[in-house]
């Protein structure tokens, strides 16, 4: 620890602003700040101030996907473990570059986008694919707006949709049968590409079909379908940690859960044969996985704590209405997206009636 | 009595409730510019004073206040920096009951009392809701309510319960004399902790027949004690309340040495204050003189050269709203209740994101220390974290107590439009500092905010101004 601090106070001089290298000072910024906390007094009122920032934020959201990125390896196998590797670097250049070009630091909201990205994808996706994905993802969902915090769009759901409409065929043949043996996929040696001969349909496709899957199977995440988003159990595990820290709002989750099960439990009861029933539904496809963790990002949701409910509700409500009345069998990221679309409109009309009130009160 | 938002960080160097006498130092440091005034002296250098007599005066929109000499002294006046002060080379420690005359709450007259409030250096205690500042001593548009306040809830500032115990006659006397100031048929509010605990008990007791008392219970939650936001509260919870009625706030010091002004006839000369944080090696409370230097407030080792803990930047004030004061030249002044120890030089913890958090407490329920109950013990003047475009966390829009949304108001002024974040309610921010607190982007949004108010009053005057011109111009060319 001392060594690793001496090192780097002795590169310091290099990455300043007359030094050497002062262009990728960024880079070295980030390192530094990484391993040691930011060394900035502060200078206004409050002197003293909160501990959180928003390194710690992120990786609370980091810790909380993290069981579902075991899940996912377990049953997907450790290819999971490449595709993030491929995830991060690929994304990682992009923000690094930009974060050079604008002498910005690096943000940290790129870590938690990379570590979600492999969990939404098909996991036999090849590798040259997530690059690609993840590229975009950042470019045009995040970089483009001016860098995390000021993007309309959750960029991982970007670099997701960007391949879903550019790469149809590779995304459904990239599915994965997963692993049933008590030691799942963690045995398996690693698999750079993967056979068509192991692909097959998710439970949703099956349930257009009229089978639906055990509740167990689907509750443990046993089921093919996107790396991250089958364990219902591995989500729940996250999605509550983040609730109970704090860092997920409660609201956004609720409102989505509660208007996708209540208008799914009314057209069940209407048209019980083209509707699954709730529990398929609900522990089905991405819509937990979306619910706890896309939706949730804060920068492109409401802004306002009211505004919150009617963006849940817009995605949850919208969600059962794709899968069950249009060609695709998953409506989640569509309706996600969506959502971030409205979210800025939503909270103008928020922010409309509030200022309403504060004339009364002056 | 429902109030919106708040937080009070758990900080660890929480004063001790019994409060010490501080002997009386040999020279007290009295400034002559605090709380928005400026106090012209009215001694002669070198010219002998006794405990009471004034020393300086200032004007507050046509009436006169003046600064009474918390000693029998010799004075000098000092000019450092443009700043104004003197300094009393102390002749005798004694205090002179009867100094000035002695009332009963039945006899005195409005008059009377607000002329026996200005000599004795206690009416810029009051807070009125028509100036958000101090009220005007000609002031025709009588409160209809005065807010007693028993609660400070930002670390560390001396806690009312330590004042109400500490001084209690004084409080009761202070409060019978309220009613004087107010419109016919005005209340006195009293706010406290909570109704059933046995200081809110004894005061009912104390006070009953007095059909004017009201009290009041609220959570403590920082900022609970900001006038503004309790004169919201009051106004809220009683429908009789039109909304330009004047309602009045002091805390609980205030009404002790109104108490003490006019039953005894004593100026105000002393100050509990609150000597607290983590950089306090034994924090406590201290009834001091006032014009006593910070130095004396230190503990043996906070001292320079005491060694032990790390040097600290000392806060008038507490750990929210304190501003820095010099160790050297600081001094009590007569608003004064509390100093707050942040220690200075901290280490760069290693991965500190990655860590726990024993050490750490967070407006979010995200450190270990939520789970031990432990205090923060490792806070101090660094920002602990870097700064980052707003992250649209919320965090400061559920703690902000005026019901804003800090981050909207944020990217209105990062836009430069004035007019929207005017709008979306700039105008109703309490200063509370709250939300710069948490922000985990470290965004000093308060301080952002105080500036762009003070833009849209310099605008206000220059349109002001260049409408008046335009009429003389007007009535020239007639
Ligand atoms: S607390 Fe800071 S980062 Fe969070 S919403 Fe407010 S301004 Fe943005
Ligand atoms: S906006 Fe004003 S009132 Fe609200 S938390 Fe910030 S400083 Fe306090």
């Amino acid at each position: 620890m001392k060594i690793l601090f001496s090192m780097l106070e002795k590169m310091r001089p290099l990455f300043e602003k007359d030094g050497k290298l002062s262009r990728l000072g960024p880079i070295f910024q980030a390192a530094d700040n990484f391993f040691f906390a930011a060394p900035e007094k502060t200078k206004t009122a409050p002197f003293g101030r909160d501990p959180l920032d928003v390194k710690r934020y992120m990786s609370l959201v980091i810790i909380a996907i993290l069981p579902s990125f075991i899940a996912a390896v377990y049953f997907f196998g450790w290819r999971i473990l490449l595709t993030l590797l491929v995830s991060y670097a690929a994304g990682g250049i992009v923000e690094v570059l930009f974060a050079v070009i604008r002498k910005e630091e690096i943000n940290e909201g790129f870590l938690v986008t990379g570590f979600i990205f492999p969990l939404i994808l098909p996991p036999g996706l090849p590798l040259w694919l997530v690059a690609v994905g993840v590229i975009f993802g950042v470019l045009v969902g995040k970089e483009v707006f001016g860098g995390t915090g000021r993007n309309i769009f959750n960029p991982a759901l970007v670099g997701r949709i960007f391949l879903a409409l550019g790469y149809p065929s590779a995304m459904t043949g990239a599915w994965i049968d997963p692993a049933m043996g008590k030691w799942g996929q963690l045995l398996s040696p690693i698999r750079l590409t993967v056979a068509e001969a192991v692909t097959s349909a998710t439970p949703l496709v099956l349930a257009k079909g009229g089978t639906l899957l055990p509740p167990l199977d689907l509750f443990l995440g046993r089921v093919t379908g996107s790396a991250g988003e089958t364990s219902v159990l591995a989500i729940l595990l996250g999605g509550i940690f983040l609730i109970i820290v704090g860092v997920a709002s409660w609201r956004t989750i609720v409102a989505i859960l509660l208007s996708f099960a209540g208008l799914n439990a009314i057209l069940h009861g209407v048209l019980p044969a083209a509707v699954s029933p709730v529990w398929f539904n609900l522990s089905a496809g991405g819509i937990l996985f979306g619910a706890f963790f896309m939706a949730t990002d804060p920068v492109s949701s409401p802004i306002t704590q009211s505004g919150k409910w009617a963006y849940g509700i817009l995605i949850g409500a919208i969600t059962i209405l794709i899968r069950s009345f249009s060609g695709f069998v998953e409506g989640a990221m569509f309706a996600i997206l969506l959502g971030n679309i409205c979210a800025p409109l939503i909270d103008e009309v928020v922010i409309r009636t509030r200022m309403r009130r504060y004339a009364d009160e002056r | 009595m429902k109030i919106h938002g708040g937080y009070t960080p758990k900080i660890s160097g929480k004063p001790k409730s019994n409060v010490e006498e501080l002997p009386l130092p040999g020279v007290l440091q009295l400034s002559l510019e605090r709380g928005g005034l400026s106090y012209k002296p009215i001694v002669k250098n070198g010219q002998k004073v006794e405990f009471g007599d004034s020393l300086a005066e200032a004007s507050l929109n046509g009436g006169t206040l003046l600064l009474p000499s918390p000693a029998s002294a010799k004075v000098t006046l000092i000019q450092n920096n443009g700043k104004k002060s003197l300094a009393l080379e102390v002749s005798d420690a004694g205090i002179i009951i009867g100094k000035y005359e002695k009332f009963q709450p039945q006899r005195i007259t409005a008059e009377k009392m607000r002329q026996a409030l200005a000599k004795g250096g206690i009416w810029p205690l009051f807070w009125s809701s028509r100036t958000g500042e101090i009220p005007a001593l000609t002031e025709t548009r009588l409160p209809k309510a005065i807010i007693v306040n028993c609660i400070l809830t930002e670390p560390f500032r001396a806690r009312g319960k330590v004042i109400l115990r500490r001084s209690w006659n004084r409080i009761v006397a202070g409060i019978r004399f309220l009613p004087r100031l107010l419109v016919d048929y005005g209340t006195i509010q009293i706010i406290l902790t909570a109704r059933h605990d046995p200081v809110a008990r004894m005061m009912y007791v104390d006070l009953a027949g007095h059909a004017l008392v009201r009290f009041h219970s609220v959570p403590l939650l920082y900022p609970i004690e900001n006038p503004r936001i309790l004169s919201q509260a009051i106004r809220k919870s009683d429908s009789s309340f039109k909304k330009d009625d004047v309602i009045w706030a002091i805390d609980v010091q205030g009404v002790e040495a109104l108490g003490a002004c006019l039953a005894e006839g004593l100026p105000l000369y002393q100050r509990v204050v609150a000597a607290g944080g983590p950089g306090h090696s034994s924090p406590k409370h201290l009834c001091v003189r006032i014009g006593t230097p910070v130095t004396a407030l230190m503990s043996e080792d906070n001292k320079p050269g005491g060694g032990k803990p790390p040097e600290s930047l000392i806060l008038r004030g507490g750990l929210i709203r304190g501003e820095p004061v010099d160790s050297v030249t600081g001094a009590v002044q007569y608003d004064d209740d509390a100093f707050f120890f942040l220690p200075s030089a901290a280490e760069r913890q290693f991965i500190s994101f990655m860590r726990p958090g024993f050490d750490r407490t967070s407006y979010l329920p995200c450190f270990a220390s939520r789970i031990t109950g432990a205090p923060d013990r490792h806070i101090s003047t660094m920002q602990r974290g870097e700064k980052r475009p707003c992250i649209a966390c919320g965090l400061c829009e559920s703690a902000c107590p005026a019901r804003l949304i800090p981050q909207v108001l944020h990217r209105y002024l990062y836009r430069e439009s004035l007019d929207e974040a005017e709008k979306a309610g700039l105008n109703l921010c309490v200063n509370c500092g709250l939300c710069t607190y948490i922000c985990p982007s470290k965004i000093e949004l308060q301080k952002q905010f105080l500036e762009a108010r003070e833009q849209i009053r310099l605008e206000h005057e220059e349109i002001a101004a260049a409408a008046s011109s335009k009429s003389e111009k007007n009535e020239n060319s007639i």
